[in-house]
């Protein structure tokens, strides 16, 4: 898992990891059940804060991305992980939403908007 | 009591490289010379002191962080330092009580030619030539002058730790002032006839006699620079370091 | 969570400075920067840890045991690095390494030459030839040999070149990996403690002006920007450092007022660097009213 962290952005460290990590995980790059460094390790590996990368795991753990197993560590989610899938849906969810209000805004009528999803799930 | 020998083998270690080589070399110079009569040995204490004096040197800068980082007492580090002082001192006395019993008993000096013989009795042989000083007298002004060493030294280093380094070296210019003085007047009036050489009345006649009085001088000077050390502890137990 | 170190309405008065009323504490197992312009009392502070020089009030503990009673136990635990050596110049590490041995009950000679390879210290030349930075390893590594559990560092990184800088940093991250170790670290040098440090306190004159999680002060003060007709004097009054200058005016502000802020004003997130030069600023101007 590739994390790279940009000291000169407005976007405080721990979200910067956390987008990487979220986005890694969805867009299907990393494999399921592939354990992360610990949150110690991660620190200096990153030369970060140890408080930064547990508040990193913890979110994540939340939202359902990784899963910590008592006495082994962090692993990345199973895909069939309730939380995940309905954050993956939540996340489609709002896409459409966004698609649909673009959609609208440029004019288009329903119909051409469902084509267009259309022709996305075509390819 | 543990602490203090730590602190020892420290301090060992340190100087261990820079004066160890140099004092056992005088040490095994003055035997020799004392194998010929020559006293050089007299002069031991001065050696030995030398020892453990880049202690004083160093602890007086950066080092002075070990000792409060270190779990060790302070009381341990100040009396490691007298015990350093006191026991160099002592050392280098008892080698000079050892010389000069060797010196009045070599024969060695029988080897030398006669001129050098001759000039060596008249300098150092004080068994026969100088009636008023006698090798026990010799012994006896030994103990005098380490005893009066070993106090001042204890002084010193006392005023220094309980004061600082300023304040002790101008202590020890005073001292010394005074005493010159003192010491260049009685020898004024016991030359002038005007004090009758006190020697008949504070020597003992006796061999065990001076034997006593030797002991009883060292005691008294080690008992007091024992003293000035743990004046120097009590005092500076709440100092910064 | 345990603290490892608490330090608690420490006073100590000197001539002409004084430390006022600390307080801080440092959990067990995090890195705790320690910053404050030169004078500002972390020295003093570090110190009174020690036991190398007497509070007037106030008590510190360490590990749990008093800092003063029980300062002889806590030094067993404790790994210290100064920002000079305290060493005799004329010795080598194998001879140090003779003299350190005797004082700590869990002296491991096998991981301090360990220690000694990897940083890649020769055994036989004479430590007072070190560059400033091998002489820094050479004390972490002394300090690292004797299983401490909090390691205290007072400026080490003064005098360093960012290589070393960086390999000091990473040498303090590797030893934190175990949670029951915890590092504190006194610097004016911010931009280390910035990433690393999980806790801040910041000494500004002797008294503590900030101190807990380095992410809350992160987001508690921004910097602002803008010309001084667009900023209220009711605002004005609750900034610090504020800067004036002939097109414009700079000054720190709480993350809290935010919302009074007007749109033509810039705000930036603060960096430790730019409090603390605002925070210097602040007390020029009172001296001067």
């Amino acid at each position: 898992m590739k994390i790279v962290i940009k000291n000169k952005s407005e976007l405080p460290i721990y979200e910067q990891i956390e987008n990487q990590i979220k986005s890694q995980i969805l867009e299907g790059k990393t494999a399921e059940n592939e354990q992360l460094p610990s949150i110690r390790q991660l620190a200096r590996d990153l030369k970060i804060s140890v408080i930064t990368t547990t508040r990193v795991y913890n979110d994540l753990a939340e939202e359902g991305f990784i899963i910590s197993v008592a006495g082994k560590g962090y692993f990345v989610a199973p895909r069939n992980n309730e939380l995940l899938r309905e954050r993956m849906l939540c996340e489609m969810e709002e896409s459409l939403e966004n698609a649909v209000t673009h959609g609208r805004n440029a004019g288009l009528s329903d119909k051409e908007i469902i084509d267009a999803l259309k022709k996305f799930l075509e390819e | 009591m543990k602490d203090i020998l730590k602190m020892l083998q420290f301090d060992y270690i340190t100087v261990k490289s820079l004066t160890v080589r140099y004092v056992i070399g005088f040490i095994m110079l003055s035997f020799l010379l004392a194998l010929f009569k020559i006293p050089l040995g007299m002069l031991c204490m001065i050696a030995t002191v030398t020892l453990f004096a880049p202690v004083q040197t160093i602890s007086n800068s950066e080092c002075k962080k070990l000792y409060g980082m270190i779990p060790i007492q302070r009381s341990a580090v100040t009396r490691a330092m007298f015990l350093e002082l006191i026991g160099s001192l002592v050392t280098g006395e008892l080698f000079s009580y050892l010389f000069l019993q060797i010196s009045k008993y070599a024969k060695l000096d029988a080897l030398f030619p006669e001129e050098i013989r001759y000039w060596i009795s008249d300098m150092f042989d004080y068994s026969s030539k100088y009636a008023n000083i006698t090798y026990n007298d010799l012994y006896l002004l030994l103990a005098v002058v380490s005893g009066f060493l070993i106090l001042l030294s204890c002084y010193i280093e006392m005023r220094a730790e309980v004061k600082n380094m300023e304040t002790a070296v101008r202590d020890l210019i005073i001292i010394i002032f005074v005493l010159s003085a003192v010491i260049s007047l009685i020898s004024v009036f016991v030359f002038r006839g005007m004090i009758p050489p006190v020697k008949s009345w504070l020597i003992p006649a006796t061999v065990s006699g001076r034997w006593l009085s030797v002991m009883l001088l060292n005691l008294i000077a080690i008992g007091g620079g024992l003293g000035f050390c743990e004046w120097t502890v009590k005092k500076t137990a709440d100092y910064e370091m | 969570m345990e603290n490892v170190l608490e330090i608690r309405n420490v006073s100590k008065a000197y001539k002409d400075f004084a430390l006022k009323n600390i307080t801080f504490s440092l959990p067990k197992g995090y890195i705790m920067g320690f910053v404050g312009e030169n004078g500002s009392g972390k020295t003093t502070t570090i110190r009174a840890i020690l036991n190398m020089a007497k509070i007037d009030s106030g008590t510190i503990r360490v590990f749990g045991l008093d800092s003063v009673k029980d300062t002889i136990v806590i030094k067993e635990r404790l790994g210290v690095v100064f920002d000079s050596l305290y060493l005799a110049n004329h010795l080598n590490i194998k001879q140090i390494e003779q003299q350190m041995k005797p004082f700590y009950q869990d002296w491991n000679s096998e991981e301090f030459f360990r220690k000694i390879k990897n940083f890649n210290l020769p055994d036989d030349k004479k430590v007072g030839d070190f560059s400033k930075g091998m002489k820094m390893k050479l004390m972490i590594a002394i300090a690292l040999s004797h299983n401490a559990e909090l390691m205290i560092l007072d400026e080490p990184t003064s005098g360093l070149d960012p290589v070393a800088r960086d390999e000091l940093l990473d040498i303090l991250a590797e030893y934190i990996e175990d949670e029951n170790r915890s590092v504190l670290f006194s610097t004016h040098i911010t931009s280390d403690v910035e990433r690393i440090a999980d806790y801040i306190t910041i000494l500004h004159n002797g008294k503590v002006w900030f101190t807990g999680a380095k992410d809350d002060l992160s987001e508690k003060y921004v910097v602002i920007k803008g010309a001084e007709e667009d900023i209220s004097s009711a605002l004005r009054e609750k900034c610090i450092g504020f800067h004036a200058y002939r097109n414009g005016f700079d000054a720190l502000l709480e993350t809290g007022y935010l919302d009074q802020l007007s749109d033509a004003l810039e705000a930036e997130k603060a960096s430790i660097d730019e409090i603390l030069v605002y925070i210097a600023k602040e007390e020029r101007h009172e001296r001067h009213s």
